[in-house]
């Protein structure tokens, strides 16, 4: 081969490139290339997708990156590497440019690294330049120094004098120095052609990036732009001709690339090993340490428990990942010491050792989960263990010690890669194009829906609808670029919770970069790159439940006196399940949403398996593979049990026959069609990529094959084929779903037994879940708890429990007033507990943080009515006196600490519409009566029936129901249904409004508070809607939550 | 006594409302957008009672095609409150203000929207009328909204005097004159404008003015729409000839081209600019000097074919903006030719390029010809391609050759799009 290309940039240049690694590869590929190298400025990350797309093809990806040398005007220098060591000292030149000082002496990194002299941004170009391009001595002068210092850091062998064309006068000036200097220093030339995109026609896509990276428009970035289309990768025998002239620049590409035996197959990455004690290895210490979380596990402690061990165990061995699995155990083992709740979710929860290590919380024996679904010798690929932890502070502890643990250099989070979408591109694209505010914003509203779709009719008339013509050629333009930046990455994010660790220094396999957050850092690859070269990964994710879960057990341990362990709940308690089968779930884990409550009734959970469907049901998965209803109505009894083939009863026998979880569907694959655990596996890697449809054709086609070679044809081989490829992008493992009913679980019987110290967590958790805080509170009250509103004299910074003769009840937190800062908040608490307040004017004295506006919110809450417990006044008597004690007297009267007194307030008190406006302005909530019961009476004039009295309404029959809209949903899978919850004072009733109803009556439904809604009753199996037919605004005098509007 | 004018309906027609009421009363004040104060003191026996000046007032605006609310009352205040609150006319007699203005709600305070957090800390209060406020025991007011607040319990008492705040027009340079008899020829019309600009440089010299922008508007026999020119001056302008002049020169270059029957000539006044020259710093020409230069050179060969020439920055060939010029700040042009293009030869650029006949071999021209040489090339150096504004209509992409006949050492490109060859320049 003549030709190979050693000089190359992808978009994970960050708008220095046009093409995905994985485009040069195909174009390299189809070139006949026999390898290439991705150099892209300041980073790899793009390498680990340019290595495996050149795996698939057979291409040598040698890995590189352009290092942009500080003091040299911006040069940059392409280094490419040769050896492992190269490669570690190219990451870690790296990592300490993001990290550190920017001047960096490139010597102690030089080794095993080849350093091209480098194209129009290179040292070299840019020192001739310096001196001056034609004829000049001083250009040549400066060059052969810029090149010498190259060679005394790299070493001779090691520097190479780069050459491209590019067809420009200028840059061939500087070639002819180029070249003169590399014959009088001894060094060897090599042609590049600097390529940034791999076909010509996507030069137009780097412009557009060159302009949003400067800031500028087409037509405003002059000769910042290319001049021309020529840095293609372009083919050996164009590259032969256009450097025929020397011909061992071409030679010594192909030299070059021999020379560099470097690849990302040989990364040299290992897990950390974890330190034990002499005598004792990873695997002994891992054995003991199973053994004893068995004992206490499995109580028996059988012999098909110790089998299942066993077998895992010596997978594990066999594997090597003893390291890996007591290093997640010594990250919940400093979760437990620390008091921070973790649970491990996803496929872990397969593993018999996951689950004595007390990593996850589902017995997998007990549950006859699938092993091989989290690890199998067959398929070669690491584990994958994620950890919930509670969100916020604790989840960030944990975070802190895994960096302290094993050195800001030894573990880092995964990027995450944020690329250009619908909306993004097109608002870029169309600021580049100059098109003006009011037409973006047009464009950018349509952005939405044109990205699955191609150019066609439908998309011209949508673009029509908004007075855009798409024959025009602007908008024409604008389409076909925003078409062209789909996908391409735009920056670097920081994954929500991936960590990898390494033994010995991390940034000597991948650099590292700092994160926003401090004391953070980030590696250059994201999760799937990561999980492509083999490191193994540990999420830390944040869950709000976990964290209101932990905030629960701690406030029933401090006002019950019990210490609730979430691992020994009583298992299932019925009354737990009867709330549960009521659809009673609001602030439940996973079954509070409209949906799941319309499916309990019918569900009829009791006992735990039955959550575990519960939870895996709601899903677009079995929605859309229209498996809910056979399942129900099987559940119920109104259909039988049957089954596609009977070779799938086994797998399919615990779920009535109808495939939920994406384990049944792998074995269905691997009994129906013969899959091996592989071919499974692949179909399931399928299942994750969104229009990944050319590779689902593929599956179908090996599946159909499959199953008629077993037999199994006709309707029975259909309905196969459409349960699986129904799964492609919403698959549900089973394991997962089972962590997720154990907190749905824990949730449930923590509300039902422990309403008070739930509440109080909840609410101090927000914003999470389905429900506004308003409804929240609602509900608790309706179960019975008390809650208290906002006094200074009582409430602390987050919402607390009171024992009073009422019980226990929940007070309201300071964190709730609106515009009160929590260092002013905090601040009152602190004085509070010095002692107690005498009066408004103590309260401002004494507590200088409380600025004037938070005095006035906490006197119009009534926060302020009980300073004086003796003669509690009202709260326009308090914002009397506050408007007094805001005004300072001055130090001379304040240190006497008298107050002025004076008569009562001339102020009326508030009325009971006045007093639930200022709750609701300043808080968001009201803890006394709901809006609606003050208009009770004239929607009782008007026929309408409390939420809670739908239930002895018979179905069919016509009614009106009114309340506070609080959610509207229109799910993607509902065709165009919105289902709206009225909440009153009794309680939420439900409203389905059909896609011409909506149409009609869209305004009134988007913008209204409070509804009223008409419409035929459907009560079945206790679950209760009203079918929309007429709908109105209706005037409640009081200001509402804003609504939670899922689409 | 005091009268109020309240239009909430006609913000738009406010100078109108002036207009009016400054025909009843010299002593007026512009209150608000919508609303005009008039001392009516001493108007009594030119119109008569206040009754019949109020109707007087209203009848006038009615025929001017408004609608307004008017008061009467004893101080500015309380008639506009009043006016803002009541509609038609309201006489409040003396000693009767807050019995007749309890009822009025808060917002309706004339320092409310100045003051919204007092108005905010009211609504708190519960205090949604000046019947409410003015209840209120004004020592503890004071010392919660402090002097702000005995201003407001006055107002809600209807009992606050204060002076009215005089109105004073704006400036506005206009001068004007319809003719009996129209214009046909240049020379008069330059007569009547000198005449013109003249009085309106007087009037801005009394005021110590300048004129930085001159709009001239021609009302024409046919067609009905009037000419207009505009004269934007580097500095502001204080000799009235020179600007007529300008106003001659365009009007030579773009006539009316109708029988012209009325003249408006308008400036927009600015402070006049006084420089201090350098002893040792070269005198430029004097400004309004220079603008009269260029605009006669301007009138000889196009107003597009004068100013400074600046460098288009783009990689195309040969693209330049006449931008005027910056004669008085140091010249410095936006784009810079490319640093480094330190070539030590030059090249003599034909314009427009001369269409060549070219002949290749492999892709390299071997033989060319045009109207100053021809033969076949010995040595050619390319290609060197160049593209862009490819999103635009004026989308160019083109292919350059340094070439070598026998006579000459010439740059030639092909222009991609259609084909044709070009020789661009001679190298010396």
């Amino acid at each position: 081969m003549k030709y190979i290309e050693l000089h190359a940039a992808s978009a994970f240049s960050f708008l220095r490139g046009a093409s995905n690694p994985e485009n040069l590869i195909a174009v390299c590929h189809d070139f006949g290339m026999p390898a290439m190298a991705l150099v892209d400025r300041d980073g790899v990350y793009g390498s680990a997708r340019f290595h495996h797309a050149a795996k698939k093809t057979k291409v040598t990806a040698h890995v590189g990156a352009e290092y942009s040398m500080a003091g040299e005007s911006g040069a940059v220098l392409p280094l490419l590497a040769e050896t492992r060591e190269g490669y570690r000292n190219l990451c870690r030149l790296i990592t300490q440019m993001h990290m550190e000082a920017p001047a960096i002496d490139l010597t102690p990194y030089a080794k095993g690294l080849v350093c091209l002299t480098g194209g129009g941004h290179g040292p070299l170009t840019q020192a001739i330049r310096r001196g001056g391009i034609y004829g000049g001595h001083e250009g040549m002068k400066e060059g052969r120094k810029a090149a010498e210092h190259l060679v005394q850091i790299f070493g001779r062998d090691h520097v190479y004098v780069e050459l491209q064309r590019h067809f420009d006068r200028e840059e061939e000036a500087i070639n002819q120095c180029a070249v003169e200097i590399a014959r009088s220093l001894h060094l060897p030339l090599v042609a590049t052609n600097g390529v940034q995109y791999a076909q010509p026609s996507e030069r137009e896509i780097l412009d557009v990036f060159t302009c949003i990276r400067n800031h500028r428009t087409l037509d405003t970035a002059g000769r910042l732009l290319a001049r021309n289309a020529e840095r293609h990768l372009k083919t050996p025998d164009e590259m032969t001709r256009i450097f025929s002239d020397l011909p061992e620049a071409i030679a010594n590409t192909v030299e070059l690339s021999s020379r560099l035996q470097f690849t990302l197959e040989d990364l040299g990455y290992q897990f950390p090993r974890y330190p034990v004690d002499d005598g004792e290895t990873m695997i002994s210490f891992l054995r003991k340490r199973v053994d004893e979380g068995a004992r206490r596990a499995y109580r028996p402690y059988t012999e098909k428990h110790r089998k299942q061990i066993a077998r895992e165990l010596s997978l594990i061995e066999k594997l090597a990942l003893e390291g890996y699995f007591l290093i997640v155990w010594d990250i919940v083992e400093f979760c437990r010491r620390n008091h921070i709740l973790v649970q491990g979710r996803g496929s872990a929860a397969n593993s018999a050792v996951c689950y004595v290590l007390g990593i996850t919380a589902v017995d997998p024996i007990g549950m006859d989960l699938l092993f091989e679904r989290f690890l199998s010798e067959e398929r070669g690929e690491w584990p994958d263990i994620d950890l919930d932890l509670p969100s916020g502070d604790q989840r960030e502890r944990a975070i802190q010690y895994v960096y302290q643990r094993y050195g800001s250099r030894g573990a880092a989070m995964t990027a995450n890669v944020i690329t250009y979408r619908g909306r993004s591109a097109s608002r870029e694209v169309g600021k580049v194009l100059g098109f003006d505010a009011p037409d973006l914003d047009r464009l950018s509203k349509l952005a939405g829906r044109w990205e699955y779709q191609d150019a066609s009719d439908t998309l011209a008339a949508t673009f029509a609808q908004s007075g855009f013509d798409i024959a025009q050629p602007r908008i024409r333009k604008f389409l076909d670029l925003c078409m062209g930046i789909q996908d391409l990455p735009r920056h670097l994010g920081q994954h929500s919770g991936g960590m990898i660790v390494c033994q010995g220094q991390l940034d000597s396999v991948v650099p590292l970069e700092p994160a926003t957050m401090p004391g953070r850092t980030v590696v250059q690859w994201d999760k799937d790159d990561c999980a492509d070269m083999k490191i193994i990964k540990v999420d830390l994710l944040g869950l709000g439940m976990m964290a209101v879960l932990e905030d629960t057990i701690q406030l029933i341990h401090d006002h019950h006196g019990e210490d609730v362990d979430l691992a020994h709940l009583p298992q299932d308690d019925q009354e737990t399940y009867k709330v549960i089968r009521k659809a009673d779930t609001v602030g439940m884990f996973q079954i509070e949403s409209r949906a799941q409550m319309s499916c309990l009734p019918r569900m009829q959970p009791d006992h735990f398996y039955d959550l575990v469907v519960q939870v895996a049901i709601i899903r677009p998965g079995p929605i859309v593979g229209k498996m809910v209803h056979p399942y129900l109505k099987r559940r119920q009894k109104r259909e039988g049990v049957s089954y596609p083939h009977s070779m799938l009863q086994p797998v399919l026998e615990r779920t009535l026959g109808v495939p939920l979880f994406q384990e049944q569907l792998l074995r269905m694959a691997m009994i129906a069609a013969g899959f091996s655990g592989g071919e499974a596996e692949e179909l399931r890697r399928a299942f994750g990529f969104k229009r990944a449809e050319r590779r689902m054709k593929e599956i179908e086609t090996r599946l159909r094959s499959g199953m008629n070679a077993n037999g199994i044809v006709g309707s029975a081989q259909d309905e196969i084929v459409h349960s699986i490829t129904s799964f492609a992008l919403y698959g549900f493992p089973e394991s997962h779903a089972a962590s997720f009913a154990l907190l749905a679980y824990a949730s449930a019987y923590l509300k039902c037994h422990y309403l008070a110290a739930f509440t109080a967590a909840i609410l101090n958790n927000q914003p999470m879940g389905f429900y506004s805080p308003a409804t929240l509170v609602k509900d608790a009250q309706r179960h019975g708890l008390k809650v208290r509103p906002i006094d200074v004299t009582r409430s602390d910074w987050p919402c607390t429990l009171e024992s009073d003769d009422a019980g226990i009840t929940v007070r309201m937190g300071l964190c709730y007033v609106r515009g009160l800062r929590k260092a002013a908040g905090t601040a009152l608490v602190e004085a509070r507990h010095a002692g107690p307040f005498t009066s408004i004017e103590d309260l401002a004295r004494r507590v200088r943080e409380l600025q004037k506006s938070e005095l006035v919110v906490l006197a119009e809450i009534g926060a302020l009515n009980f300073l004086d417990a003796s003669d509690p006044t009202h709260r326009r008597d308090a914002l009397w006196q506050v408007e007094r004690a805001s005004r300072r007297t001055g130090p001379l009267l304040e240190e006497s600490g008298v107050d002025e007194r004076e008569g009562d307030s001339p102020l009326d008190v508030m009325t009971s519409e006045e007093r639930l406006i200022a709750d609701f302005n300043n808080t968001g909530m009201t803890v006394g009566p709901h809006p609606m019961a003050y208009c009770r009476d004239a929607m009782k004039q008007r026929g309408v029936v409390r939420a809670a009295d739908l239930a002895g309404i018979p179905n069919g029959r016509i009614v009106r129901i009114a309340g506070c809209v609080i959610t509207r949903q229109r799910p993607g899978t509902a065709k165009g249904f919105v289902f709206l919850s009225l909440e009153d004072e009794t309680g939420i009733a439900n409203a389905i409004v059909t896609p011409d109803v909506f149409e009609k009556n869209r305004t009134v439904i988007v913008q209204s508070q409070f509804l009223f809604v008409e419409g035929r009753i459907q009560n079945i199996d206790n679950v209760i809607h009203v079918k929309a037919a007429r709908m109105q605004q209706i005037a409640v005098p009081h200001p509402a939550p804003p609504a939670r509007n899922f689409h | 006594m005091y009268a109020s004018i309240h239009t909430p309906d006609f913000p738009s027609s406010h100078a109108a409302v002036l207009d009016c009421a400054s025909a009843f009363s010299p002593r007026l004040e512009d209150t608000a957008d919508n609303t005009v104060v008039l001392d009516l003191d001493g108007l009594e026996r030119l119109f008569g009672s206040t009754t019949v000046i109020a109707e007087q007032l209203k009848r006038q605006l009615l025929n001017l095609g408004f609608t307004a609310n008017i008061a009467i009352a004893a101080n500015p205040d309380a008639a506009v409150c009043a006016s803002r609150g009541f509609t038609g006319i309201t006489i409040i007699e003396t000693s009767t203000e807050a019995r007749r203005l309890k009822d009025l709600p808060v917002h309706l305070l004339p320092d409310a929207e100045a003051e919204p957090e007092a108005l905010d800390t009211l609504r708190r209060w519960g205090i949604h009328t000046f019947g409410d406020l003015a209840r209120l025991p004004v020592k503890s007011l004071s010392s919660r909204l402090g002097q702000y607040g005995v201003r407001l319990h006055r107002l809600a008492r209807g009992c606050a005097m204060r002076p009215l705040k005089p109105h004073m027009p704006s400036l506005h340079f206009e001068e004007s004159v319809d003719l009996d008899d129209a214009i046909v020829l240049l020379e008069p019309l330059t007569f009547v404008i000198n005449r013109l600009t003249d009085t309106l440089f007087h009037r801005l010299q009394f005021r110590g003015l300048a004129a930085l922008e001159m709009h001239l508007q021609l009302k024409r026999e046919r067609p009905h729409e009037p000419f207009s020119l505009s004269l934007r001056l580097p500095m502001p302008a204080q000799n009235p000839r020179i600007v007529a002049r300008l106003f001659a020169l365009e009007l030579d270059a773009h006539p009316p081209e109708a029988p012209v029957i009325g003249i408006r000539l308008e400036a927009t006044p600015s402070k006049p600019r006084v420089i201090q020259n350098g002893l040792f710093v070269p005198l430029y020409p004097e400004p309004e000097k220079l603008e009269l230069t260029l605009a006669r050179i301007a009138a000889i060969v196009g107003r597009g074919n004068i100013g400074s020439p600046e460098l288009h920055d783009t990689h195309a060939r040969g693209r330049f903006l006449m931008t005027r010029m910056k004669y008085w700040k140091n010249l410095k042009a936006p784009v810079t030719p490319e640093q480094n293009a330190q070539t030590t030869i030059a090249l003599r650029l034909l314009r427009p390029a001369a269409e060549a006949t070219v002949r290749l071999q492999n892709g390299i021209p071997v033989w060319m010809a045009f109207g100053l040489a021809h033969g076949p090339i010995t040595t050619a150096s390319g290609p060197w391609t160049s593209s862009g504004d490819w999103w635009n209509s004026q989308s160019w992409t083109r292919q350059e050759w340094d070439v070598e006949l026998r006579s000459a050492v010439l740059r030639i490109y092909q222009n991609m799009a259609t084909g044709r060859w070009y020789a661009e320049g001679i190298y010396d």
